[in-house]
């Protein structure tokens, strides 16, 4: 094992040794390990390139905040970019590999760029590319896409699978450290249900391996092993490891991702979970900070705190000659914890001259002299650190000492994200000089507690965070006692006498670069130089630096980028104020999101009661709202094209039959119905004779036509009426409205019975013969079911309703059978129309012979048209009240410069004519600017040999019937002739549907 | 995401319910101006604080019911059938 990896300590397993690759380079790690303490303990400096200036970057912290070291886990599909292994679980055989660097991390091309760096400091994109214009930015955008960047996501289906869970408990404790474990054993007496979360591999924080703390008299391990085991025991508590409160949500709702970290792949990976809460106590703790100094960005700089965890959690002392440069006695902490448990001579460099007596006599005994009132000037070594350049503050004068990791101390940045989530603003503290979470709102459903408040004080935030566990307890109704808890051991008592030092002073800076904002490459100069640009908000100065957008959010950088920014205005960091927190807290997986709603399982499909006679019958299947519906039915090597014609042409030569029981159906009942009828729409519905259907057109409110379909009266207080497939829900739903709200007055009861009927359409000139061969010559004679009237038939014992409906202009009828029988009764009518060489015809085909006819459809009543514009003002009866009467006469509705329905045709026959193009009144192909109307539905006439289409055109038929006009459709390159008509192409008379 | 109390279901998540506008609003007569439609149609309040709208409970009863919403922090403090007045304040 590598010298490393210390003999004893650590919570890893030293009996199961795991093999892992980096960019295929094999390194063993311990069971127990993170993917960063196993390439630490194996010496790996250099885990990747920075996103902007491509500097070699290494691990600088010992969590989710890590801003740095990025890698690719997986292979092959499996491959998730991004991944920070300082929370990846070591596991046997994974492969990682480094990131943005090309052609290796060793030797990376886009290196270039740090010596490039003075001309691409912030603004640098606006200011060259904005302002060069648009292609200039075009030609570059391909290769600073590809050399600005993180890693590279898999294109191919990622198979790994996903689940989501819907939870409830009573209190949420976020974070597993001191104050959350605090808070749950005294939650957890009180018999609700407390859910735990912690993001790492075993809840604990700072306890997790600690041995040199005592709590209630045993070591804070032991501790934490009886606690979790205690916790684990009750039933009403449950702990989530590897678990990120990412968001924080209305209506007390917490997301969660839980890693499973599976070892076969193809197991559950993560698990989102939904979970609604009554309490929640975000024990998040605080984040350390790094301080700004040349070089603080090299491959073994890392945060002190961290260097302490490698070596209490996992074993590793991360270098042999360790510096940590502090500006609070917390740098102390960490000095004497790496000190005692790597037995390496730990030096630290204190920026403050004053440093209290009994820190200093702490570190003394730990045999650590601090250099005070020193500062870091600069550092060597690129891909790992050699030497480091001491600089008294006040003198200037400067010496050199070897060493190969710096542990950065710059005070900590609570962790107030979730806080922030509420809609609680940041507030500064110039006592603790951090952010710290605002007042909750009155009645919010969450509290703080620990070091998230701002206290380093252990013994203080364990006490506080049971107290706070108890009034949480006693605000919902139970009572329970304090767990007590006392730590001792190497511990702070006080506050941690932070001191502002944030920066090394700008002189130290010459050609060097001290990073504020790791993961996007911004430097001190850079947010300098958006406030001398004028910048000077905090918000601004993000989005022009960018600090603090990158994937870590600005866990490490957002409080030293405030400072800087405010000091470069001289103004207090509270007057400047920090930027909102929003979820989430660390990325989480698209894939959690999408969870199992994929391909077919993406939405609920609908299917007609005839779905299995079409699919027997080889029907191609086309989405129309959430139905599928049969598109066409190929014979042969058929395309769309040629069955959709052949279909069509059938239909006007023989008889067809097609599916329409997706089509919105609606019975309206009760004595008021006629009443109702006449408010809907348009037309007179009261007026209907029993046995009798009408064509009616509804608005809405505002004037513009809302949807079509037929009205048919079953009793005088009964009505059944449809409406097209796409709108049906919101036709329901307007039914629903001015019954419940508008008008609660009037006796009505609406009921959606769209699936309770199966509908097909018998169109063609030999439909009703196929009708007679069923049900006898009489029952369907022209005097027994004349047009627009239907009738109640049985067929071999089943009910069934015949309406003599068209929408293709032929002889027509709709049956309507309960859906059970849908397949039964198609077949029939199938089986009945074999002498009279029946077809079949789809969606296609219903849109051809629809579109001959004229009938405006969804790409004409597309939520713009009026009456006025589809040419049925005619049907609207003034005398009485209807929806959107008033509003469809206003004068821009009805100004004759509106477009209104006319018909098209190519003027050369195969010309084709399709929904979209422009009309224009001039051939110029390059003027697009007259536009005076579009094409909304087109295809081909079997019937008149040539394309046909309808659409709007300024002035209408009155003004432009028979004269030609021309077809711009600069997306599939067309300009050409056309002749505009009546809309109804063929038996504009209507003799063929009465017939 | 937000809880809503239908009158008739109960407590149920907002993923089933649509809203529908303000509570404030009713359709003028049938002999209003178009003025007075025209300003049922398209002028709205946009209050901070409480808001009365109606909602419907799309993906359960289909009842339209009224809902009061706190628009600044989203709170819902009570709900009724349209025709009548909130009255039930929840505590928070």
């Amino acid at each position: 094992m590598s010298a490393r990896r210390l003999t004893r300590g650590g919570l890893v397993n030293r009996d199961r040794v795991l093999n892992f690759t980096l960019d295929g380079r094999s390194y063993s790690g311990f069971e127990g390990d993170t993917v960063g303490s196993a390439l630490l303990a194996n010496g790996v400096s250099v885990l990747g390139r920075s996103f902007k200036y491509h500097r070699p970057r290494g691990i600088m912290t010992a969590g989710s905040e890590e801003p740095n070291a990025l890698l690719t886990i997986g292979d092959g599909a499996f491959a998730i970019p991004n991944q920070r292994p300082t929370v990846v679980p070591l596991q046997a055989d994974l492969s990682a590999r480094t990131q943005n660097a090309w052609p290796t991390i060793d030797f990376d091309v886009g290196e270039v760029n740090d010596l490039l760096s003075p001309f691409i400091s912030a603004g640098f994109y606006y200011k060259t590319f904005i302002a060069g214009g648009p292609y200039v930015w075009r030609a570059f955008e391909y290769f600073i896409r590809r050399a600005a960047g993180l890693g590279v996501a898999s294109q191919e289906p990622l198979p790994a699978r996903f689940e989501k869970v819907n939870a409830h408990c009573d209190v949420l404790i976020v974070g597993g450290g001191p104050a959350g474990l605090t808070s749950a054993i005294t939650a957890s007496r009180s018999g609700l249900r407390v859910v735990l979360v912690d993001e790492g591999l075993t809840p604990g924080s700072y306890l997790a391996g600690n041995d040199s703390l005592q709590i209630n008299g045993e070591s804070a391990e032991n501790w934490r092993k009886a606690t979790l085991e205690h916790l684990e025991s009750l039933s009403n508590v449950r702990i989530l490891t590897r678990t990120t409160a990412f968001g924080l949500y209305d209506g007390q709702v917490a997301g969660l991702i839980q890693r499973l970290d599976p070892v076969n792949p193809f197991d559950l990976a993560e698990r989102y979970w939904t979970l609604r809460c009554k309490k929640i106590i975000l024990a998040t703790g605080s984040i350390e900070r790094p301080i700004a100094f040349p070089g603080n960005d090299r491959p073994g700089v890392m945060l002190a705190g961290a260097i302490a965890t490698y070596a209490r959690k996992f074993g590793v002392a991360v270098g042999e000659n360790p510096i940590i440069f502090t500006n609070n006695d917390t740098g102390y902490l960490s000095a004497v914890e790496m000190q005692k448990l790597t037995s390496r001579q730990v030096t630290v460099v204190d920026t403050r001259r004053e440093v209290s007596t009994e820190v200093l006599k702490g570190a003394e005994a730990s045999g650590i002299s601090p250099i005070l009132g020193h500062g870091v000037a600069g550092v060597r070594g690129k891909t790992g650190l050699q030497s480091v350049e001491l600089v008294d503050l006040k003198s200037g004068h400067r010496k050199v000492v070897e060493a190969d990791v710096l542990g950065m101390a710059g005070g900590w940045s609570p962790t107030i994200h979730l806080a922030s989530h509420r809609g609680t603003k940041p507030v500064w503290s110039e006592e603790e000089l951090a952010f710290l979470a605002g007042d909750p709102a009155p009645g919010a459903h969450w509290v703080l507690a620990g070091a998230v408040q701002g206290r380093m004080d252990l013994n203080r935030a364990v006490t506080a965070a049971g107290l706070v566990a108890k009034s949480i307890c006693t605000e919902l109704g139970q009572n329970v006692k304090v767990e007590e808890i006392s730590i001792s051991g190497e511990i702070l008592t006080g506050k941690a006498s932070v001191e502002p030092f944030w920066a090394m002073p700008n002189k130290y800076f010459y050609r060097k670069k001290a990073f504020v904002d790791f993961q996007h490459d911004v430097t001190v100069k850079d947010v300098k130089q958006a406030a001398q640009e004028g910048f000077i908000s905090p918000e601004h100065m993000k989005r022009y630096t960018t600090l603090g957008m990158a994937t870590d959010q600005g866990k490490l950088s957002n409080s030293i980028g405030q400072a800087l920014l405010a000091a470069s205005q001289s103004k207090e960091i509270s007057a400047v104020g920090t930027t909102t927190y929003r979820p989430p807290f660390t990325p989480v997986s698209l894939g959690a999101f999408t969870e199992r709603n994929t391909a077919s399982q993406w939405m609920a499909e609908r299917m007609t009661p005839m779905k299995p006679w079409h699919e027997c019958n080889g029907a191609k299947f086309m989405e129309s709202s959430d139905w599928r519906r049969p598109w066409f039915y190929p014979e042969g090597i058929e395309d769309l094209t040629y069955a959709s014609r052949r279909e069509a042409f059938h239909v006007r030569q023989h008889v067809g039959i097609c599916d329409v029981s997706s089509l919105g159906k609606i019975e309206v009942q009760g004595p008021d119905s006629a009443k109702f009828m006449d408010l809907i729409y348009v037309g007179r519905m009261s007026t209907l004779k029993q046995g009798r259907s009408r064509y009616g057109v509804m608005l809405r409110e505002d004037g513009v036509v809302l949807d079509d379909g037929t009205v048919s009266r079953i009793a005088p207080d009964h009505y059944f009426v449809t409406t097209t497939t796409v709108e049906a829900p919101h036709v329901m739903a307007h039914f629903e409205h001015l019954l419940q709200v508008e008008f609660k007055g009037l006796d009505v009861h609406v009921t959606s019975v769209s699936d309770v009927w199966a509908a097909m359409a018998l169109a063609g000139p030999k439909s009703r013969t196929v009708l007679e061969n069923l049900f006898g010559e009489e029952a369907v004679s022209n005097d027994a079911l004349p047009y627009m009237s239907f009738k109640e038939v049985e067929l071999t014992g089943l009910p069934v309703r015949i309406h003599r409906i068209s929408f293709s202009g032929e002889l027509a009828y709709e049956i309507y059978a309960p859906a059970r029988s849908g397949v039964p009764v198609w077949q029939a009518l199938v089986d009945a129309g074999d002498k009279q060489n029946i077809g079949v015809y789809g969606l296609e085909a219903l849109d051809l012979l629809r579109i001959e006819k004229g009938f405006p459809t969804g790409n004409e009543i597309d939520g713009r048209t009026t009456l006025h514009m589809l040419g049925l003002e005619a049907m609207a009866k003034d005398d009485k009240d209807y929806i959107g009467r008033v509003l469809r006469k206003r004068e821009g509705m009805i100004d004759p410069l509106v477009p209104t329905l006319v018909g098209l045709r190519s003027v050369v026959p195969d010309q084709p004519l399709r929904g979209g193009g422009q009309l224009v009144r001039e051939h110029e192909p390059d003027n697009m600017h007259d536009q005076i109307g579009y094409v909304s539905s087109a295809g081909y006439s079997t019937t008149l040999g040539c394309y046909v289409g309808i659409g709007f055109v300024r002035g209408g038929l009155e003004k432009w019937e028979g004269q030609s006009i021309y077809v711009a459709d600069p997306v599939r390159g067309q300009h050409f002739e056309a002749q505009v008509v009546h809309p109804c192409h063929v038996d504009r008379e209507g003799v063929l549907v009465r017939g | 995401m937000l809880q809503i109390k239908c009158p008739y279901c109960g407590i149920r998540d907002e993923t089933e319910f649509s809203y529908h506008g303000p509570a404030n609003l009713h359709r003028p007569a049938a002999e209003a101006s178009q003025k007075e439609f025209f300003e049922y149609v398209y002028l709205r309040d946009n209050p901070r604080g409480d808001h009365e709208e109606i909602w419907q409970h799309t993906g359960g009863c289909r009842s339209f019911i009224k809902v009061r919403r706190n628009t600044q922090t989203h709170e819902i403090t009570g709900t009724s059938w349209p025709n009548e007045k909130i009255t039930k304040v929840r505590k928070s």
